[in-house]
């Protein structure tokens, strides 16, 4: 995107001791102004969203020109998740619903990929031989989110990635047991809520697979989560 | 008269010039009449309109010379 279709100039007005310009906002984006006058400078970050433009005074040019490679961003987000255990296609044991909270940081690119890292800790429901237990699940995960429609409010994702879990019911190996990889794919939308702020609706599957076991290995279970949460950049 | 106000021009250009190295004058801007210093957020759709007006060390207006944007 050139920096002239964030911000266009619709007319200036000169007068001897001051000058008035006008912009209308254009596409969504960011660009830097530079004002000279009486051999003074002076540089304004104007970004612009769906829904607001906000004006940032510089001391300095930026560096680049332009708009970052990548921005730092962190988030969190909470989830329903509705557990489907079927290890080793035993019977006693039913997946029941639970929640999931992860926290995450990582780099959001300008195209639209965020690529993150983080940890997720969760309670899950679950039945054992018609006992209700809770599963204690925790996450760490690299995930990668591509978001279509860049320069619109609402913007629809797909969502993929990976990482390692480990979820138990207890202390003493009985019941849910598993410590090893799992895979997750989904999609949804992230919402344009301020300049830095993204609200993110998510739901996802998430395959947790038994790779590493001296007993058993195999397909453990899924997780259908269902998720909400906010994303900021730095 | 064209000539005097070219040179008046030249001189408060060159004035400006070494005072802005000495961070003593300035360009003093608002935008839609709000003071620049601190930012802020308009709401779309919404027309900018930046106002720049040079000053000196005092905060008086010194003539206005070479504007762009």
């Amino acid at each position: 995107m050139k920096h002239q279709d964030v911000l266009v100039a619709t007319g200036s007005t000169v007068e001897p001791r001051r000058a008035v310009t006008r912009f209308v906002a254009g596409k969504r984006g960011k660009t830097t102004l530079q004002i000279r006058a009486s051999g003074l400078k002076q540089w304004i970050q104007v970004e612009v969203t769906e829904r607001e433009l906000a004006i940032t005074p510089q001391e300095a040019p930026p560096d680049d020109g332009g708009e970052p490679f990548a921005t730092a961003t962190a988030g969190t987000r909470f989830s329903y998740a509705k557990y489907d255990y079927t290890f080793n296609q035993q019977t006693a044991i039913k997946g029941d619903a639970g929640f999931i909270g992860e926290a995450y940081v990582g780099l959001e690119y300008w195209w639209g990929v965020v690529m993150v890292g983080g940890v997720g800790f969760g309670i899950l429901g679950a039945d054992s031989a018609g006992t209700p237990v809770n599963a204690q699940l925790v996450e760490v995960f690299f995930r990668m989110d591509y978001a279509f429609l860049s320069g619109k409010r609402v913007r629809p994702v797909v969502s993929a990635g990976g990482g390692a879990y480990r979820i138990r019911t207890g202390s003493g190996g009985a019941g849910i047991w598993n410590t090893s990889l799992s895979w997750m794919l989904g999609g949804g939308a992230d919402v344009a809520i301020s300049p830095r702020m993204t609200g993110e609706l998510r739901v996802t599957t998430n395959l947790q697979e038994e790779l590493n076991s001296t007993h058993q290995n195999g397909h453990v279970g899924n997780l259908l989560v269902i998720g909400a949460g906010v994303r900021f950049v730095f | 008269m064209l000539a005097s106000k070219v040179l008046c021009a030249l001189v408060c250009l060159a004035a400006a010039r070494g005072q802005a190295q000495s961070g003593g004058w300035r360009l003093e801007i608002e935008f839609n009449g709000r003071p620049l210093a601190g930012g802020g957020v308009l709401a779309l759709p919404d027309t900018l309109v930046l106002t720049v007006t040079p000053q000196d060390a005092l905060g008086h207006p010194i003539p206005l010379v070479g504007y762009d944007v």
